[in-house]
């Protein structure tokens, strides 16, 4: 593995992948933050500094390691130099191993300088980053669980259509999910909406929502939010993401609405005080933030969701690389990245599979199933969260990182073992 | 599996197939060979005659489609067969950012030795192959023959009980050369076995002492060299003669 490992790194260095990745490193950190536009406020001139030269160097780190894991046995075998390392007493698995770690190695290397450059010229700019906060989402069951209840209600109701009745299950409760996690609650003036949070107590709590109306336009709109005996008001317009500070509630009298009495349960209240409906999406719109640790812990764990990413995509690569030549490899992992950024889209805003063609049907299905494969990529959204300063869960973290730089590599280098033994020329 | 015999090939024949399974070339047919303990085995034939896929089925990296290979009397895929062997390719591509120091000690880590051994082991080989002024030197900038060379010490550093030299002195100029078969007598002389395939039949004539001639696939001939020297009237070209008459005869079979 030492010596596979050796001569992968020794090929990066010498080869200068590794100085010419840290230079536009650098020169990203220099001079993306003033080729972009921030809406003027240190908090939008920090989103965009990190979402920028953070989100550039991801991209880069990611690209690099695919495109330079597809040339690896590639070229190898077209230099006709893989039968010299097979004939020897080692694995393949040996060989596909030591490569992927020194690809992973050059990953992390560059990754490690760009979080410290992060952090530093942050920390000289005016707009330093404060602590990052942890996200709260309402403790709603999932999405597929309220559509499977939904589904089966609609099929004992006697006014559900018999063409809905008939049609395919899945196709059925993939749409009712879909329109589950847009489902909007309407609120209407002196009532209130009830959402279940599990947020620790005794936090200094923020709600962080956006309300809508039924127009969809700009109207005034106020209320109050409540939280085990801590309450915000909110004066402001829908469609903008509002910040609700909660402080403790001074008392019920104080407050001014009989019907509201402050609450120690584990429920956030919303009540209406001014004179629109207002509207919002409980899976979408309103969340807990709660204090989280500093920016530069947060940047790590965001810097190691990159890192998994990344050892997946360089797994991914040379899978491509043992089985294909470095062109139809290279031009193979463009489409298939191609593909998977697009799926979520795709089946997302598909709309009407009732009503689709044979072709946009057989579509829809590849980019369920693409969807489907590329799960454990897309649930994580290190640039985003970074930016936004949302404290990403450890577990979270270490979930992507169990898969995407154990379980995901161990089968694409078994396969590429597998594919080495079976084509050494 | 006959008592000394290093290679033993009973039955082989190897057929390429396309993506459909769709027979493409018959490149090996029923091919029997031994090569025993100590020979310094020649396998000649012209071009397209399939002593490279003969070569590539005894390494492991090819798997007949019948007969059967096998290598210290086991499966040629074994590692166990893989640690006693040195294998030297007809091209010396090497990792042209690898220093000649680095691709021998890049190749005795493969074959499982230990640093400090293996350290030695090339300190000595780079020294007697002539290369341990530019052992330091990065190998992409090396010539022929010296890239040649480098390749040769990859094939020896793991001090192989068998080695398997595909045209090895292809690239070298005479001086190269005759270095070259003065080492195989060498290795010869310190009981290892090698196998070799060569276009200059003079060559071979100088360091075999068994030859076979495959033509088409089919070995069509093959023997003691010394035999073969005795029984010719030009001994100079004692090879040349036989291998000549062999493929006409075996094009006549045919």
């Amino acid at each position: 593995m030492k010596s596979a490992f050796l001569i992968a790194w020794r090929g990066l260095w010498r080869g200068k992948t590794l100085w010419t990745l840290l230079a536009a490193v650098v020169a990203a950190h220099l001079f993306l933050p003033d080729a972009v536009r921030s809406d003027g406020t240190l908090a939008g001139r920090l989103e965009m500094h990190v979402r920028v030269v953070f989100g550039a160097v991801t991209a880069l780190v990611c690209a690099a390691s695919l495109a330079i894991a597809c040339g690896a046995f590639a070229r190898e075998r077209e230099d006709d130099l893989l039968p010299l390392s097979l004939v020897r007493p080692v694995s393949a698995l040996t060989l596909a191993a030591g490569r992927w770690l020194a690809f992973l190695l050059l990953a992390a290397s560059v990754l490690a300088v760009n979080v410290l450059l992060l952090n530093a010229m942050l920390w000289r700019s005016d707009h330093r980053p404060g602590n990052c906060r942890i996200h709260h989402a309402p403790a709603l069951p999932p999405a597929e669980v309220s559509a499977a209840r939904m589904l089966e209600a609609f099929l004992r109701s006697e006014k559900t259509p018999e063409a809905v009745k008939k049609a395919p299950r899945a196709a059925v409760l993939a749409l009712l999910t879909a329109k589950e996690k847009e489902r909007y609650e309407v609120v209407h003036p002196g009532k209130s909406l009830t959402l279940p949070f599990y947020a620790p107590p005794g936090e200094a709590l923020t709600v962080r929502v956006r309300f809508s109306t039924l127009y969809n336009i700009k109207e005034p709109l106020s209320g109050v939010f409540r939280y085990r005996g801590c309450e915000g008001p909110v004066s402001n317009s829908t469609q903008a993401i509002l910040e609700v500070p909660l402080r403790q509630a001074p008392t019920e009298v104080q407050m001014g609405l009989a019907s509201a009495v402050p609450s120690l349960s584990p429920n956030l209240t919303f009540t209406n005080t001014g004179a629109s409906d207002v509207m919002l999406r409980p899976r979408r719109d309103v969340e807990l933030l709660a204090p989280g640790d500093a920016f530069f812990a947060n940047s790590l764990r965001a810097t190691l969701e990159v890192l998994a990413v990344a050892g997946l995509l360089a797994a991914f690569g040379l899978f491509l690389s043992a089985a294909l030549s470095r062109p139809v490899a290279l031009f193979t992992a463009a489409v298939l990245m191609a593909a998977a950024l697009m799926a979520p889209d795709a089946v997302s805003q598909f709309p009407d599979e009732f009503n689709a063609t044979t072709g946009e049907k057989i579509g829809l299905a590849i980019s369920r199933a693409v969807t489907r494969f590329t799960a454990a990529l897309s649930e994580v959204s290190p640039v985003s969260d970074l930016a936004s300063s949302r404290a990403i869960p450890v577990r979270e973290m270490g979930g992507a990182v169990v898969a995407d730089l154990v379980g995901w590599p161990l089968l694409f280098l078994s396969l590429t073992a597998f594919l080495l033994r079976r084509k050494p020329r | 599996m006959a008592e000394g015999n290093v290679i033993e090939l009973k039955g082989v024949e190897k057929t390429f197939r396309d993506f459909w399974m769709r027979p493409v070339a018959e490149a090996v047919r029923w091919l029997d060979l031994e090569v025993a303990r100590g020979d310094v085995f020649g396998l000649i034939g012209p071009n397209g005659s399939g002593k490279s896929t003969t070569i590539k089925m005894i390494l492991g990296l090819i798997r007949p489609t019948k007969g059967t290979v096998r290598l210290f009397g086991l499966d040629p895929r074994a590692k166990a067969a893989r640690a006693r062997l040195g294998y030297l390719p007809e091209l010396s591509h090497l990792h042209p950012f690898l220093t000649a120091e680095e691709t021998v000690l890049y190749y005795a880590g493969l074959s499982g030795m230990r640093r400090a051994a293996a350290r030695a082991r090339m300190l000595e080989l780079l020294e007697e192959l002539k290369l341990a002024h530019v052992r330091r030197r990065t190998v992409g900038g090396f010539s022929k023959g010296m890239a040649r060379r480098v390749a040769i010490a990859a094939a020896l550093v793991s001090s192989p009980e068998l080695l398997i030299l595909d045209e090895p002195t292809s690239g070298l100029d005479p001086i190269g050369t005759r270095e070259v078969k003065e080492l195989i007598a060498r290795l010869a002389a310190g009981g290892m076995t090698v196998l070799l395939t060569s276009h200059q039949l003079f060559d071979v004539q100088d360091v075999c002492n068994r030859v076979a001639v495959i033509s088409e696939g089919r070995r069509v001939g093959g023997g003691v060299v010394a035999d073969i020297v005795a029984n010719a009237q030009d001994k100079r070209h004692a090879l040349e003669e036989y291998f000549e008459a062999r493929l006409n005869l075996g094009k006549g079979e045919a």
